[in-house]
C-alpha cells in the first residue's frame, strides 16, 4: 500500500497530461479522487496492509517505506487538507488550463509529503522535502502577482539555506555511519556516543528542519508566503505542507533517528517558547486577515515543538495530536479567508464588520476553528493543548507550561478581535449587497468543521484507540 | 590519485569558477552541471557509487530545477547594472579558489581530530545494483521534481506571455 501512494499519483499524473482530448478535463477530478480515496484508505484499511508483507508491488519496487501510527496520521491530514485545497481552487481558478495546472501540482505534492511521511532513510527524506518546496514555490507565484513573487522568492532563499544545512548533515552523517537509512544513523548514534560530528549533523538537520517550518528565528519567509499566496494554496502551505516538510520531519529525525539528548531537548523547548509568542504577539497587530492566520500558524507550530522537547511518550503524543488538530483547523480558517476575500474582494480587517449577517456558514465555521486553536474545550484543540500542557508539568517543566497557558490567551485575544472585526457588530458600510460563498467553498469549512468538532467530543475515545497507540513507531 | 584525477580534479575547479563568474544564469546552470558530472565520474572513480548517485540526484535533478525556476522569476538587467554586477562577482568569487585551498591546507596540516567507529565499508561498484536496487525511490522522487519544474516553467512562463 505504501508503494501505490507514490506510484498511483505519479502514473495518474503522466495519463492526465498525454495529449488525448479532454484528457487534461480529467485532473481536478483525478486529483480530488486521489486525495479522497487516501483519506478512506487510511481511515478504513486494517493495518496490516501498511506493513507491506503480502503487497507483490513492494517486492518489486524495493522502496523501504514504512507507515507506522505517526505516518497515518499525516497520511489522513495530506488527504483531508488536499481535498479541501481542490475545493477551493475550483471556486478561486476559473481558468481551465489553470485549474488542471493547479490540481498537477496538488498531485505532486501530494506524492513528495507522502514520500516525506513514509520514507525511512534521510538522504530520501531529503529529495521528497525538495520536490514540497520546489511545487510550494510554483503554488506561491501560481499568479505571478508581484507580492506573490516576492513572497515565493523569500520562500527560495530560506529554502536554498534549508538545502545546504540539510545537504551537510546527511555528508556528516554517511561519514560516520555509511549508511543514509534511519536504521544505520540511529546504530551510529549508539556505537558513537556524544561523537561531535553526529552532534553538528543534529544541528545542522534540525536547523535546516526549522526553517522549513517557519520557527522563530527563522520564520521571516512563511508570512509572506502564506499571504500572498493564491488561497487554494494557502490552504495547502498552512494546512499541511509546513507541518509535514518541518515538524514532522523534526518529530521523526529526533524521536528515530538521533534520539531525545539532553540539548535537543532545552533547544525545543526553549525554540518552541519563543515561537509561541513571537507569533501570537505579531498576530495581535496585523489587520490582514492571512497574515494574522500566518502569525497564529507561527505560534501554534510553537506548541507542537514545545511539546516535543518534553522527550516524554506523552509529549510526543501531544505534539501528533495538536499537529493534525492544527492541519484542521488552520485549513479551515485559510478556506474561511478564501471565502471572505472572494466575497468581499478584500482581506483588509479595518475594511470588514458583521459579515456573519450576510455569511452565516462562513462566520460560524470560523468561529469554531477560532476557539478550538484558542484551546477552548470541548473542541479538538482544547484537548492537544491540555495534554502538552500536562506534559510539560509532568516533564518537570511547570514554568513552560504556565507560559504556554498564557500564549492561549493571548491567542483567544487576537482571534476575538478577528471575530469582532470580521464577523460581528454591524455590517460595514458597502456590503448591503454581500451573500454566502458558493456551497463548494462552503463545503470544505463545514467538513473540517466537522472533524473539528467530533473529535473534540469523541476525545475519550480517540484518546485509547488511536492518540496512544500513536506513541509506537518504529 | 592517477593522471586522470587530477585533471577531473582541475576542470572541476575551472568549472566551477566559471559557474561563479558568469553573467548569465543559463551559462551558470550549465557549468555548475558540468561540475556535477565530473564529481560523479570521481567518485565512480573513487568506489564510491552511492556517493556518486547523491552527487547525481542533487545537481542533475533538484539544483538545476531550483535553477530554472529562479531564471524564470528573475528581470533582466540593464547593461550598467550588468557590469556593476559583473565587477562585483568577480570580487567575491575571484578569492574562493585561494580559500578552497586555505582551507584544505589547514584542514591537511591540523590533521583534525574526527574520532569516530568507521563504519564496515560496503563494497558495492554496481552502478546499476545502487541505481535500481538501492536508490530506487530516489529517482521516482528525481522524476517528480522534474516534473514539478516542468509545471513550474509551464505556469510561469505562460503568465508571463500573457502579460508581454
Amino acid at each position: 500500500m505504501t508503494t501505490l501512494l507514490i506510484l498511483v499519483p505519479l502514473i495518474g499524473l503522466i495519463l492526465v497530461n498525454l495529449p488525448f482530448k479532454n484528457a487534461r478535463r480529467t485532473t481536478f477530478w483525478y486529483a480530488v479522487m486521489l486525495s479522497l480515496m487516501q483519506a478512506y484508505i487510511v481511515l478504513t484499511s486494517d493495518k496490516i496492509i501498511w506493513e507491506g508483507h503480502f503487497d507483490p508491488i513492494e517486492e518489486y519496487f524495493k522502496f523501504n517505506l514504512k507507515a507506522d501510527n505517526l505516518t497515518l496520521v499525516m497520511l489522513l491530514s495530506i488527504g483531508i487538507v488536499a481535498f479541501c485545497a481542490l475545493m477551493v481552487a475550483k471556486h478561486m481558478i476559473k481558468d481551465e488550463g489553470d485549474l488542471a495546472n493547479f490540481s498537477n501540482l496538488i498531485i505532486i505534492i501530494l506524492a513528495g509529503m507522502n514520500g516525506v511521511v513514509m520514507t525511512t532513510d534521510v538522504f530520501t527524506l531529503y529529495i521528497f522535502l525538495e520536490i514540497t518546496a520546489v511545487t510550494s514555490f510554483i503554488m506561491i507565484a501560481f499568479f505571478r502577482d508581484k507580492d506573490a513573487l516576492e513572497g515565493s522568492f523569500k520562500y527560495i532563499v530560506l529554502s536554498a539555506v534549508a538545502t545546504v544545512l540539510l545537504l551537510a548533515s546527511i555528508a556528516l552523517v554517511f561519514m560516520v555511519s555509511g549508511g543514509t537509512s534511519f536504521e544505520a544513523i540511529n546504530r551510529a548514534v549508539h556505537a558513537n556516543n556524544e561523537n561531535l560530528i553526529l552532534t553538528a549533523a543534529l544541528a545542522l538537520f534540525t536547523a535546516g528542519l526549522l526553517i522549513k517550518g517557519g520557527l522563530v528565528p527563522f520564520h521571516g519567509w512563511l508570512p509572506d508566503a502564506y499571504s500572498s499566496a493564491p488561497a487554494p494554496a494557502s490552504v495547502i502551505l498552512a494546512g499541511i505542507v509546513t507541518k509535514t516538510t518541518g515538524i514532522y520531519s523534526l518529530i521523526r529525525i529526533v524521536n528515530n533517528v538521533f534520539g531525545f539528548s539532553g540539548s535537543i531537548k532545552n533547544i525545543l523547548l526553549f525554540v518552541g517558547i519563543i515561537t509561541i509568542f513571537v507569533g501570537a504577539l505579531a498576530a495581535l497587530g496585523q489587520k490582514d486577515f492571512k497574515r494574522m492566520l500566518a502569525y497564529s500558524s507561527i505560534s501554534q507550530v510553537g506548541y507542537i515543538v514545545i511539546s516535543l522537547g518534553t522527550g516524554t511518550e506523552l509529549g510526543l503524543i501531544g505534539a501528533m495530536f495538536h499537529l493534525f488538530n492544527h492541519s484542521i483547523f488552520k485549513a479551515q480558517l485559510f478556506v474561511n479567508s478564501a471565502a471572505v476575500e472572494k466575497q468581499a474582494g478584500t482581506r483588509d480587517l479595518d475594511k470588514m464588520g458583521g459579515f456573519s449577517k450576510k455569511m452565516p456558514f462562513t462566520g460560524l465555521t470560523s468561529l469554531i476553528a477560532c476557539l478550538s486553536t484558542a484551546g477552548i474545550p470541548p473542541l479538538a484543540g482544547f484537548w492537544s493543548k491540555l495534554i502538552i500542557i500536562v506534559a510539560l508539568w509532568n516533564s518537570g517543566h511547570p514554568v513552560f507550561a504556565g507560559a504556554a497557558v498564557l500564549a492561549s490567551v493571548i491567542t483567544l485575544g487576537y482571534f476575538l478581535v478577528l471575530q469582532r472585526k470580521a464577523f460581528f457588530g454591524k455590517l460595514a458600510e458597502g456590503y448591503e449587497q454581500l451573500c454566502e460563498a458558493e456551497f463548494g467553498l462552503i463545503l470544505p469549512a463545514i467538513i473540517l468543521t466537522l472533524i473539528t468538532v467530533a473529535v473534540g467530543l469523541l476525545f475519550p475515545l480517540l484518546s485509547n484507540n488511536t492518540l496512544i497507540p500513536m506513541s509506537h513507531i518504529f | 590519485m592517477t593522471m586522470l584525477d587530477y585533471v577531473l580534479l582541475f576542470m572541476m575547479a575551472g568549472f566551477s569558477v566559471f559557474a561563479a563568474v558568469r553573467r548569465s544564469l543559463l551559462q551558470c546552470a550549465f557549468g555548475l552541471a558540468v561540475v556535477s558530472i565530473l564529481l560523479t565520474i570521481m567518485m565512480f572513480r573513487f568506489n564510491a557509487p552511492l556517493a556518486a548517485v547523491f552527487e547525481l540526484s542533487v545537481c542533475a535533478g533538484l539544483i538545476t530545477v531550483i535553477f530554472v525556476y529562479a531564471i524564470s522569476l528573475s528581470r533582466v538587467h540593464t547593461q550598467e547594472e550588468e557590469q556593476q554586477a559583473d565587477h562585483e562577482r568577480k570580487l567575491r568569487y575571484g578569492v574562493l579558489p585561494y580559500i578552497i585551498v586555505a582551507a584544505g591546507l589547514v584542514i591537511y596540516f591540523l590533521q583534525a581530530p574526527l574520532i569516530f567507529t568507521a563504519p564496515p565499508s560496503q563494497a558495492v561498484n554496481d552502478v546499476r545494483e545502487v541505481l535500481w536496487n538501492q536508490r530506487l525511490f530516489d529517482i521516482i522522487g528525481l522524476l517528480l521534481v522534474i516534473m514539478a519544474g516542468v509545471f513550474g516553467v509551464v505556469v510561469l512562463f505562460k503568465e508571463k506571455d500573457a502579460n508581454e
